[in-house]
């Protein structure tokens, strides 16, 4: 796996091009909510005194009694998070599909890229809605009856102490699944890719290498999680008014850091999956 | 000292046990507490500051499988007034809770906190009954002894009637004898049993109503039955209460402990004396751990379950500084003591309640520092030591009296202990504080147009929360902006010294703030904020001032709703001159010229006029802001959504 990990990292470098596309795509889908959302804010605080408090920091009464006096103020902004929701679900699916398949054949180009995501898409699609429902139910399963009951436990429990390890534990045991299940989601796709058979057998065959290599594949995706959200984490941190374009700068630079982190983890899978088979 | 040493390990053992190494630095603070206990005192005996008007020495004694206390009560009854008693009326809440007949029960169809009590067991409901009574050394009176009802429900037992054969006469002083039994129900609002042997005991004896003057001046008794809505109201006195229990207990309550003697069977027996209070309250629980401290000379303990034990250093710089804070601002605390408990999380709908020198609190195991609702809830519940023990108002009848007054100084007690746009939630950037919440909670209410805050609690439909507490936390806020801080607390401090250990009512209240005003603001000023107070206790008066329109050199100011307050009007013009004007909003609008354009225009810029309901309106800039902070955040976010759903799909 570590020789798969350094080799996806090498064959990611070589097709930087592939994650500067992707982050243009996510960029560009971004800036459509940020310009809504700043546009809303600007009618309703714009010409207010307390616009300049609310840009200087997060303000409670000014954002409550905007939501509360002009609910309307960021009605558009939602109907676009909306449309960008939905938006993103076809292009992620088609981003996902030029970005693993141009991978997989050492492409980069855009022309390539741009060939690949028009001929896997349907295909990705349809696993896409698979791995969606499957991760509903999951969540559906593990969280819906332990939260809608979370108050007769902890009652009939000696110590709430007890419940927040039940929590964890379930969280963990949520977590182990996802990662199955990302793992499976991203292995039948590449199995897609290579062997170009029918989404059932890649699901199939991608669930079948997912449960014999989970063990192996599971630290790399624990550590690809903490880089993750790591990266979010200096998002929130990192924040300074006087300087709001170097802040920006540094936080796009982290998210296409992001791009590259995670085509880095599907290199080292097709690696890992190609050196198997 | 071997008791010192042998807290110390047993802090240590516990500490180690269960909190691991995430704690090391609790478990040293925890360790320091715990062993500060012999250094601590609570000297229940001090000056008389009551009237003493019902004392109660009481003797009781746990049967903890069937949740039943068994106890006799020697009441001691001074008649306040010069006219002859001929009937007392007594407090049988426990009743409340004896099936789903009663005034309390019958509108909850069936659901009190999401707790549903349809399917209760006969032996999860409470009752209190009287197997004896009688004058000492004379008349038996359990023969005609019987319940009444103000509001027709025939099947509510919540008050006691006790007709005498021989009047009490004005001044005169009645001793009656009395043994009882108290059963406690399965927790219902605050009352009762809960798992692994907790029991809390809160209105639980036969208790005396006040014998009182109306404000007709004539005397009568105030003991209305237990309502949803409703709290309590009792006479000031002695509790001197002596407890029997299984020694597996820690046993908390009201007052100071006297003595407690291991009775070599199994069980204990505590005495705790508490005087010049209202009401008496106790718990016990094999689960809690004590941790004592000292403020002045004030004992501070604190009964927290081993679970919770990383909020014990949280809780007691809480209280502390309430202790503080009321001393610099308010009033000295009169009590040798104060106990705060946590109940166990499976008990946690007993907590979040207030009983003299007794409050109840409530967290969860992990409470993160960055929420400080339990430290808030504390300190609420701490303040009530004062607007409801101290300054003993009907809660019934005028809730706002203590709720709202408590709520405002929990906002700025949680203020000068965070800060104040910290001091509830502070986490990643997100923020808010305790007044701001306090207001959000009045502006936000849904109807508005039944807001009057001086009623009795019966009569206050829909939000009693927005009402009772938020408006009026406001409206004092408000007040406090009109007039200033320094005066404010010379207010209050004048208010708390002329009506403690009395029962203030709200012309008690209104008068006292009537003449400081007169005495150090303009008459006008007078007028205007007692015509305030009065509009925000009996109406349902809003306000909202708005720049509703600039046009160059002119500005058009608006006054939605009829809470009337004169307000400032700051102006800005192009040639930087500042012009500041009061405005009497009597009228609805104002249209303001200038020789120079506007660039800005604030309407009540330093926010004195708490209550209202938009703020953002209330000013004006030419230089329109842009929001490129949020635009540039948005993107940065929405991106690394799309990147982590990216995932998946």
């Amino acid at each position: 796996m570590i020789a798969s990990i350094k080799a996806g990292f090498r064959h990611t470098i070589r097709h930087w091009k592939l994650a500067v596309y992707i982050f243009i795509v996510q960029f560009i889908v971004a800036a459509i909510v940020g310009f809504l959302f700043e546009k809303d804010l600007s009618a309703e605080l714009g010409q207010s005194i307390s616009g300049r408090l609310f840009n200087d920091r997060f303000n409670y009464t000014v954002f409550k009694d905007m939501l509360r006096d002009a609910p309307e103020a960021i009605s558009s902004f939602l109907s676009g998070l909306q449309f960008v929701v939905l938006l993103f679900f076809v292009i992620a699916i088609f981003l996902q599909a030029g970005a693993i398949s141009s991978l997989i054949q050492s492409q980069s180009s855009i022309k390539d890229y741009v060939k690949n995501a028009i001929k896997y898409f349907l295909p990705f699609f349809g696993l896409a809605l698979i791995f969606l429902f499957l991760f509903l139910m999951i969540t559906g399963i593990l969280w819906v009856p332990l939260l809608m009951n979370a108050l007769p436990i902890v009652e009939a429990l000696e110590s709430d102490k007890i419940f927040i390890w039940i929590l964890g534990g379930v969280f963990i045991l949520y977590l182990l699944l996802i990662s199955f299940l990302i793992n499976w989601s991203i292995n039948a796709r590449i199995n897609y890719a290579i062997v170009k058979k029918s989404i059932w057998s890649s699901v199939k065959s991608g669930f079948k290498w997912t449960k014999e290599k989970y063990l192996s594949l599971l630290l790399p995706f624990l550590l690809f999680l903490c880089l993750g959200i790591f990266m979010m984490y200096l998002n929130v941190k990192f924040d300074n008014l006087n300087a709001i374009f170097l802040v920006f700068a540094v936080s796009l630079f982290l998210s296409l850091i992001r791009i590259f982190i995670r085509l880095w983890y599907y290199s080292s899978l097709s690696r890992f999956s190609s050196a198997i088979n | 000292m071997i008791d010192l040493l042998s807290r110390f390990i047993q802090t240590w053992y516990f500490c180690v046990s269960y909190m691991k190494n995430s704690c090391v630095y609790i478990f040293f603070f925890a360790s320091l507490m715990c062993s500060l206990d012999t250094l601590a005192y609570c000297n229940p005996l001090g000056k008389v500051q009551s009237d003493r008007v019902a004392n109660y020495t009481m003797n009781v004694t746990l049967d903890h499988d069937k949740k039943m206390a068994y106890g006799t009560s020697r009441i001691v009854w001074h008649n306040p007034s010069n006219e002859s008693v001929r009937e007392l009326k007594m407090y049988m809440y426990l009743n409340s809770f004896k099936d789903m007949n009663s005034t309390w029960l019958k509108p909850t169809r069936g659901e009190v906190f999401g707790s549903p009590l349809g399917e209760r067991k006969e032996k999860e409901w409470g009752f209190v009954t009287i197997d004896s009574i009688s004058i000492e050394g004379g008349e038996v009176l359990t023969s005609s002894i019987r319940y009444i009802q103000e509001d027709g429900n025939t099947e509510d037992q919540s008050v006691l009637l006790i007709p005498l054969s021989k009047a009490v006469r004005g001044q005169d002083s009645l001793v009656i004898n009395l043994s009882f039994r108290s059963k406690l129900p399965k927790t219902i609002a605050r009352t009762g049993y809960g798992g692994n042997n907790f029991h809390l005991f809160v209105h639980w004896y036969p208790k005396l109503g006040v014998f009182e003057q109306y404000l007709s001046g004539k005397w009568g008794w105030n003991c209305h039955q237990f309502q949803q809505s409703t709290e309590f109201y009792g006479d000031f006195g002695v509790y001197d209460v002596t407890m029997t229990c299984s020694d597996e207990f820690v046993l908390g309550s009201s007052g100071c402990l006297l003595s407690d003697l291991d009775n070599k069977n199994g069980t204990k027996t505590v005495r705790y004396v508490a005087e010049d209070v209202i009401d008496f309250a106790w718990c016990v629980s094999p689960e809690l751990e004590e941790y004592i401290d000292q403020w002045q000379d004030v004992q501070v303990k604190l009964l927290v379950p081993r679970d919770h034990c990383a909020m014990a250093d949280r809780y007691m710089i809480a209280i502390k500084h309430s202790l503080q804070y009321f001393n610099d601002h308010v009033g000295k605390y009169p009590y040798p003591g104060i106990t705060l408990m946590d109940p166990p999380f499976h008990s946690l709908r007993n907590g979040f309640m207030e009983y003299p020198t007794f409050v109840t609190a409530g967290t969860v195991y992990g409470m993160p520092s960055w929420f400080r609702g339990s430290e808030s809830l504390a300190i609420h519940e701490f303040a009530h030591q004062f607007f409801m023990g101290v300054l003993a108002n009907n809660e019934k009848e005028e809730a706002w009296l203590d709720e709202g007054f408590v709520t405002y100084y929990e906002d700025r007690i949680m203020e000068d202990l965070f800060s104040p746009f910290t001091s509830q939630i502070d986490i990643l950037g997100y923020k808010y504080g305790n007044s701001e919440l306090s207001r959000d909670e009045y502006v936000g209410m849904r109807d508005q147009s039944n807001s009057a805050i001086a009623r009795p609690g019966w009569e206050i439909s829909g939000d009693f929360k927005g009402i009772v507490y938020s408006k009026t936390a406001s409206m004092l806020k408000t007040l406090e902006r009109q007039v200033g801080m320094s005066h404010m607390d010379e207010l209050m401090r004048g208010y708390f010294n002329a009506f403690k250990f009395k029962h203030p009512r709200r012309a008690d209240f209104v008068n006292t703030v009537s003449d400081y005003l007169k005495s150090h603001f303009s008459q006008e000023q007078h007028d205007q904020l007692i015509g305030f107070l009065n509009q925000c206790l009996d109406g349902s008066d809003t306000i909202d001032y708005a720049v509703a329109e600039v046009n160059k050199n002119r500005a058009i100011i608006k006054r939605t709703g009829d809470l009337i307050l004169p307000v400032e009007i700051q102006t800005v013009l192009s040639n930087q001159d500042t012009i500041n004007q009061m405005w009497s909003s009597q009228e609805k609008t104002k249209t303001l010229a200038f020789q120079e354009d506007i660039l800005s225009m604030h309407v009540d810029p330093e926010s004195k006029i708490y209550m209202d309901r938009n703020f953002n309106n209330n000013s004006y800039t030419s230089q329109k802001t842009r929001f490129t902070r949020y635009f540039t955040k948005t993107i940065n976010w929405v991106q690394h959504i799309l990147q982590s759903t990216s995932f998946l799909i």
